[in-house]
């Protein structure tokens, strides 16, 4: 079976315990706002042009048979509506143009992800999908998930926990630690945020506990957005009747994907957000543990 | 703060500049006398009258006694008085000197003397007691300067070593510091090495323990001992900024771990951690199984010290030794001293050959039309034996009797056979000629043959001859060719690419396994270019990679510039591929971009020795940082990173070399 993704990384120490190959899919349901990977939201492979690397060479201009590229005012511009991300257009030599995703086989990717085993055994690594949303090319990832299991390696998937509970519940097994994001605690909010409301996915998380799968929450936490007192005690409330949760993960603001969303020509509406001190990272840690025992990591 | 602390930031308070002036002074006015140098004892009188007039300074805060005045040289004095000159770059053997001290060196040498009867041992014998008693009486001058500082544990220990063994821990240590400072900074070259230091002080630290001393206690005395290692190298940085005379840009190289890591491998680790400079440099000669307490404790003090500790992949290395003939007790028994420079410990000194294996690819390639890759490396193969052979020839019958006579002046009473056959290591006293042979460039080697395979070859888009017309034009008005080849993958991605490397790799140590040279000799191949990959590029055409005319080919065993794109795991794997099973010498550096957890940092090292891998070096550059320091010096004082073998303050850096280390692949 084939699936689209956007990147296969190995050595990834932050996606889960030990040394980890994760496999970045291509496509998610939600639209955050603060969404640091905006290439992972479509899932159509997509063309990123970064304007600090053009040479202006012009070499795209005839290469394209869309019309997207062109010069104006002497300098390169892109138009992305007509783009098919066929990738005629990068030549060689062109570090301003590349295309995001593609189409693999799930046993194309078991064989990039099989080559780091020494390193997983040794540290207790593994396999780790993340995304864009994982789940939202179910089958795929089941697939894949399988394929992990039956060579003896350890999984994590990073998800929104936006899917239905019944497909939630089939995969469980699969699965040796969930990354699961929480968001916002006021559900009208989290639709604000992120275009969906927060139902479903606290019933999931609480499906997933229930059902013995392991559980590291990870919430976002932006300045302006969901830094409020409200949410982070909600974070505490959820997990406090968490039997299976390892720890709580907050992942506050940073900015790394404003130039991706320049490169899609994409609108940014989280661009102008103040990266958060750590004072302030210390402060919502604080919060959170007078009301739960669960660990709290921030990055 | 304590004295250490004290002592530390003494090293940053130093000036750079300045030098051990001393030793010039009288060297200088000795040269005036015109003396007669041909006089046998002419040398180790020199070496005497330098000890009895140099001054004898203590600073309040020092653990032990032995420092060196240190003063602006006279204008236009840039490099060492060569009155008293040594080859530098070898271990004493300690273990013997802490058992039988100066008076049992003397003893055996004489014994020796008698057996063998003739003149040139007389001679030898004669000559050790001037040098001896020169030791001795300058320990005991110290030793009366120490009382006045109301040092009296240093005073003793001097007295008793001015002649014996040492008895404990703490004479062991000064005794040691006394003669690698001696050596250091009066004979005349640098990079003297401590051997396999926690084996053979293990029995005196044992001993500590068990007459009361607490480990913390031995490890703060030790981490003062390290510290004068620091003292004496200021930080001056080897090829740029060295201190203008002696000791240059020495670097101080411990060895510890191989068969039998003890508990005081343990407190040289957290000594190295206590301290916290750039130097000594801890060089682990890690056999994982061997004791698990010590692993771990390797990879938790890396996670520290980070870019000066290193790690060898013993159990590979000595193997690599038996193959080539080396009995298991002296295989078992290496060290390396200087920048990753091997050696039979004691019972040889550093001798190196950069061989010019980028360059013969490039002359190879030219001599004519090929057809395939391995009628390529068959002629490359041949040339490169051509080259070693003549070059090592010349090195074992080079022959300089002034200097070897110089060079005896001390360092023959300390090393190898030179004792037993009453000859200097300049005249045969040495058990084994080592000869580091380093082949630098191997990636871009690998790649070249890649480029050649894929386009020539393979593709057919250019007879053997147009492509090499293009690539020895240096690309001129092919410059989208040059981006293609720039652009295809590389040698360090986990690829079927990494096969020409390999490939190479193991023509040019079949080449170097077909010279026959006696018995003593030992040729000891490596994939390492120290800073020829900068250093010597200029001088070598465009190579078939896409690499222009004049720009720096790999580094040591990594891969080109920004040619590993697929992670760290996956260059691990390309480079274990490389037949280091064959080499004894080189290193690889990792560059992280954050620190990274001991665990990782353990599991990365481990399954990279397990898949084969040689030698693993890190360095954690935070990219900002660097650039800051480049534009502010004066704030990053202490900050260092790892070069070739070795750990350097970015500061004191060319700018060259400072962004070379902002151009490597980080993790």
């Amino acid at each position: 079976m084939e699936g689209t993704i956007f990147k296969i990384q190995r050595f990834c120490t932050d996606d889960g315990p030990g040394i980890r190959t994760t496999v970045f899919f291509k496509g998610c349901p939600l639209r955050c706002r603060w969404c640091h990977n905006p290439e992972s939201q479509s899932f159509k492979p997509q063309l990123m042009y970064n304007g600090e690397l053009c040479v202006n060479c012009g070499r795209c201009i005839e290469r394209c048979p869309k019309g997207c590229h062109s010069f104006e005012e002497f300098s390169h511009s892109f138009k992305s509506e007509n783009c098919i991300a066929c990738g005629k257009c990068i030549a060689v030599g062109c570090n301003s143009l590349s295309v995001s995703g593609y189409n693999i086989s799930t046993q194309k990717v078991l064989d990039e992800v099989l080559k780091d085993k020494i390193f997983y055994d040794s540290s207790s690594g593994g396999l780790t999908l993340s995304g864009g949303e994982p789940f939202a090319q179910y089958d795929f990832a089941n697939e894949l998930l399988q394929k992990a299991k039956e060579n003896n390696i350890h999984t994590c998937v990073e998800t929104c926990g936006y899917l239905r509970d019944d497909k939630l519940k089939a995969i469980i097994p699969l699965v040796d630690l969930f990354l699961i994001d929480y968001k916002e605690t006021d559900s009208q909010k989290h639709k604000e945020f992120t275009g969906v409301e927060n139902e479903i996915i606290i019933k999931n998380i609480k499906s997933i506990d229930d059902n013995g799968g392991k559980i590291v929450l990870r919430c976002p936490i932006i300045p302006g957005l969901n830094n409020t007192d409200f949410h982070l005690k909600g974070i505490a409330d959820l997990t406090s009747n968490l039997k299976n949760i390892e720890r709580i993960e907050l992942e506050p603001y940073h900015n790394f994907g404003v130039d991706k969303y320049k490169n899609l020509c994409m609108k940014y509406s989280c661009k102008d957000v103040n990266v958060p001190t750590e004072d302030e990272k210390q402060s919502w840690v604080k919060l959170i543990k007078s009301f739960t025992d669960v660990p709290v990591k921030c990055f | 703060m304590n004295a250490l602390d004290k002592l530390r930031d003494d090293i940053f308070l130093s000036d750079n500049n300045a030098c051990f002036i001393e030793r010039d002074r009288i060297l200088s006015s000795i040269e005036k006398l015109d003396e007669d140098k041909n006089a046998p004892d002419y040398f180790q009188r020199v070496f005497a009258r330098v000890l009895d007039n140099v001054s004898t300074p203590i600073n309040e805060n020092d653990y032990f006694v032995g420092r060196v005045v240190e003063g602006l040289p006279e204008e236009g004095v840039s490099s060492p008085n060569t009155l008293l000159l040594s080859t530098g770059h070898m271990s004493f053997n300690y273990e013997k000197i802490l058992k039988i001290g100066l008076d049992g060196i003397l003893s055996e040498i004489n014994e020796n003397a008698n057996r063998l009867g003739d003149k040139k041992s007389k001679e030898y014998a004669d000559n050790a007691k001037i040098v001896v008693d020169a030791i001795s009486r300058f320990m005991l001058r110290y030793a009366d300067e120490a009382e006045k500082y109301g040092k009296t544990k240093c005073a003793a220990a001097l007295r008793l070593v001015s002649h014996k063994g040492a008895n404990d821990y703490f004479s062991a240590l000064q005794l040691i510091w006394m003669l690698h400072m001696i050596a250091s900074c009066y004979m005349g070259n640098r990079d003297y090495a401590f051997g396999r230091f926690d084996q053979f002080m293990y029995p005196y630290y044992k001993e500590a323990l068990d007459n009361g001393a607490t480990r913390n206690e031995l490890t703060e005395l030790l981490a003062g001992f390290f510290v004068k290692t620091d003292e004496i190298c200021g930080r001056g940085t080897w090829n740029y900024q060295p201190k203008p005379i002696l000791p240059q840009a020495s670097k101080q190289y411990i060895n510890i771990g191989g068969e039998n890591p003890n508990e005081f491998s343990q407190v040289v680790l957290d000594a190295a951690v206590l301290l916290n400079l750039a130097q000594p440099q801890i060089t682990v000669l890690l056999k994982p199984e061997a004791d698990k307490a010590f692993t771990q404790k390797v990879f938790e003090s890396m996670a520290v010290v980070v870019d000066s500790l290193h790690i060898y992949n013993y159990e590979l290395i000595k193997k690599a030794l038996i193959n080539k003939g080396i009995p298991e007790d002296v295989a078992s028994d290496y060290t390396f001293s200087a920048c990753c420079t091997f050696d039979l410990n004691y019972r040889n000194i550093r001798e190196e050959y950069y061989s010019p294996s980028v360059p013969l690819l490039c002359e190879t390639l030219n001599d004519r039309e090929y057809s395939s890759i391995e009628d390529i490396l068959k002629v490359y193969g041949e040339k490169f034996k051509d080259n070693i052979e003549q070059a090592i020839t010349n090195m074992i019958h080079c022959r300089d009797d002034l200097f070897a006579r110089m060079a005896f002046a001390v360092d023959s009473l300390f090393i190898s056979e030179c004792n037993n056959r009453c000859r200097s290591i300049l005249e045969g006293g040495l058990e084994y000629r080592v000869f580091n042979v380093f082949i630098p460039g191997i990636a871009t080697i690998g790649d070249s043959l890649a480029a050649i395979d894929e386009i020539v070859f393979k593709q057919k888009r250019f007879s053997y001859k147009e492509f090499m017309d293009i690539v020895n034009s240096n690309y001129d008005g092919n410059e989208e060719l040059r981006l293609e080849l720039t652009n295809m993958t590389k040698f360090g991605n986990d690829t079927e690419y990494d096969k020409y490397a390999v490939m190479a790799g193991k023509y040019l140590l079949d080449a170097i396994d077909e010279l026959k040279f006696d018995s003593n000799v030992l040729i000891a191949p490596g994939f390492y270019s120290l800073e020829r990959e900068n250093s010597s590029a200029a001088q070598i055409g465009a190579t078939p990679d896409g690499r222009k005319a004049g720009e720096a080919f790999s580094e040591n065993q990594s891969p080109v510039y920004g040619g590993d794109k697929n992670g760290i795991t996956a260059l691990l794997k390309s480079l274990a591929s490389l037949p280091f099973n064959r080499t004894v010498t080189g290193g690889l550096n990792l560059t992280f971009s954050r620190k990274i957890d001991e665990n990782i940092l353990s599991s990365l090292v481990l399954s990279y020795f397990k898949m084969g891998g040689f030698h693993v070096g890190i360095t954690v550059l935070d990219r900002e940082k660097l650039k800051d320091a480049m534009v502010n010096p004066e704030k990053y004082k202490s900050l260092t990173v790892r070069l070739y073998g070795f750990s350097e303050y970015f500061i004191s850096l060319p700018k060259w070399q400072q962004e070379a280390v902002l151009n490597r692949t980080e993790y």
